[in-house]
């Protein structure tokens, strides 16, 4: 589901005086990105799933508090998350483990030799991952993973769009390396 | 959204890579998607209180059950959803209601004759009532007919611990009734009528009771007959004739029932002992301080020291008219 920043606002503003369902298409066009942002730093499965539902009740409840004020929805939206997030790691004592989370890719449609390198290159992109520093790390995370925009990132991450800008590059110079892929080659 | 995404700063073959680890290991599983989907909606419709029309895709059975209660909001109108906004608060209401009424109930329970919260209830009856002695004394005699019918609705119910805190405040009362009457001839005449009509129904009472509550319905009969005969005197007490065992000594009308009622047949240990004579079971210099001890009063006229504490009732002094 796409949505322009405009479209979102307006949801929101309806969402404040009332509409469930403008808070049903915000869900619906945010649900995944923090779901997968989620995914990437809690261990299991269960607790991103638990977690994501718990983000959105928080903001059901800080929807009529939140103005925008030059602050974007998502980038509102993905603080509360990180923050939760960061809860839930410090009462868990959990940290981000790439390795353990469930695949959930389909072999089905693939021969087998297919699957195999499929599932072998994920765990390469998983090994990369895990050499980037925290804040590179969710850098990519809010950028790629959750599709945010640089100001959006940096709202959520409570920094500057250039430094934001700056460990995206720095991350995705160290994943070039770890996976082997040269600029030259394309 | 100025540069969301893939296309950027990322290079085809990273950001494909990186999209096939996310939709491997980070997407979310339809199904929860969906059911979480239809919870928020819910929820969102009980806290920003709206309905609206849903067109969503995902939908499930559950999302289904939404469309139909939403359908049925429609159907039911104006009067529906408003019964549906305000079923929160009416169910708060009811709640609070009901804890009231509980801790109302406990409240009343607690209060009754033998119940923990008797006593309290008995010093703040005292305490509310009226200052101008007419009325006073009528408040007196309403108070001192409460507190048989207590005695009575115990004995009733085979409650010895009730029946024994029932007599104990009545015969406090007793002490406080006389002070209020004073020496006014018509308020001690009222008195004097309740009286006798106390000493009946206590003396018919006592046949029903056992031998612990007999004892305690003696006492209640003996400070009866000693108000009696202090009214048949002339309604001034002698000195040290109100003496229940708080050794405050007389019934001084503008001090007397309060302090009485503050002893209530607790009175400080050898009080009662004074060398009465008082052939009445257990009382009788002692050194008890229980409250069947306090209500040996030195100059109750021989208050049925012949009575068995079971068995048929004993004659009683019969209260003169």
């Amino acid at each position: 589901m796409s949505l322009d920043d405009a479209a979102i606002e307006r949801l929101v503003q309806e969402a404040k005086t009332g509409d469930a369902e403008a808070f049903g298409h915000l869900f619906d066009h945010y649900h995944e990105p923090v779901h997968r942002f989620v995914a990437s730093r809690v261990r299991r499965p269960a607790d991103a799933e638990d977690l994501t539902q718990t983000i959105f009740v928080k903001v059901l409840e800080g929807l009529p508090r939140y103005e925008a004020r030059g602050i974007p929805f998502g980038g509102w939206l993905f603080r509360l998350a990180r923050n939760a997030v960061i809860d839930h790691v410090r009462t868990h004592r959990d940290h981000a483990d790439l390795e353990v989370a469930e695949q959930r890719f389909s072999d089905d449609d693939d021969e087998p030799e297919d699957a195999v390198l499929r599932r072998l290159d994920i765990e390469r992109v998983g090994a990369a991952l895990a050499v980037l520093t925290d804040e590179q790390r969710e850098a990519i995370e809010l950028r790629f993973f959750a599709g945010l925009s640089a100001r959006e990132a940096a709202e959520a991450m409570g920094k500057q769009e250039g430094t934001i800008r700056g460990l995206q590059f720095r991350a995705i110079a160290a994943l070039r390396r770890e996976l082997g892929i040269d600029l030259t080659d394309e | 959204m100025d540069d969301r995404t893939n296309g950027h700063e990322m290079d085809d073959e990273l950001g494909r890579r990186l999209e096939a680890y996310a939709g491997a290991r980070l997407s979310p599983d339809p199904t929860h998607t969906a059911r979480l989907r239809a919870e928020l909606l819910v929820e969102a419709r009980s806290r920003l209180g709206a309905a609206g029309v849903d067109d969503r895709t995902h939908v499930d059975d559950r999302t289904r059950a939404d469309d139909r209660t939403r359908a049925d909001d429609r159907t039911v109108g104006l009067a529906g959803r408003l019964a549906r906004r305000f079923r929160r608060p009416v169910f708060a209401l009811v709640t609070a209601s009901l804890a009231g009424l509980l801790l109302a109930g406990g409240v009343f329970a607690a209060s009754r004759a033998g119940g923990p919260l008797y006593d309290a209830r008995i010093w703040v009856e005292n305490a509310t009532l009226p200052y101008d002695a007419a009325a006073r004394a009528t408040a007196e005699l309403g108070l001192l007919q409460e507190r048989l019918d207590e005695a009575t609705a115990a004995a009733a119910a085979g409650d010895q611990g009730a029946v024994h805190a029932a007599l104990a405040a009545y015969r406090a009362t007793v002490n406080g009734a006389l002070a209020a009457a004073g020496q006014d001839p018509s308020r001690l005449a009222q008195l004097k009528f309740e009286l006798d009509r106390h000493v009946v129904v206590l003396t018919s009472l006592e046949a029903t009771l056992p031998s612990s509550a007999v004892q305690a319905i003696q006492q209640v009969l003996s400070r009866s007959q000693h108000a009696l005969d202090v009214i048949t005197a002339g309604g001034t007490p002698t000195p040290g004739t109100e003496n229940n065992g708080n050794g405050n000594g007389g019934t001084n009308p503008a001090g007397d029932s309060s302090s009485n009622r503050s002893g209530n047949g607790n009175p400080s240990p050898g009080n009662n002992g004074s060398g009465n004579g008082n052939p009445s079971p257990g009382a009788g210099g002692n050194g008890n301080p229980s409250p069947r001890a306090a209500a040996a009063t030195p100059d109750a006229p021989a208050p049925t020291p012949a009575r068995t504490p079971v068995g048929p009732p004993a004659p009683h002094p019969t209260p003169k008219p």
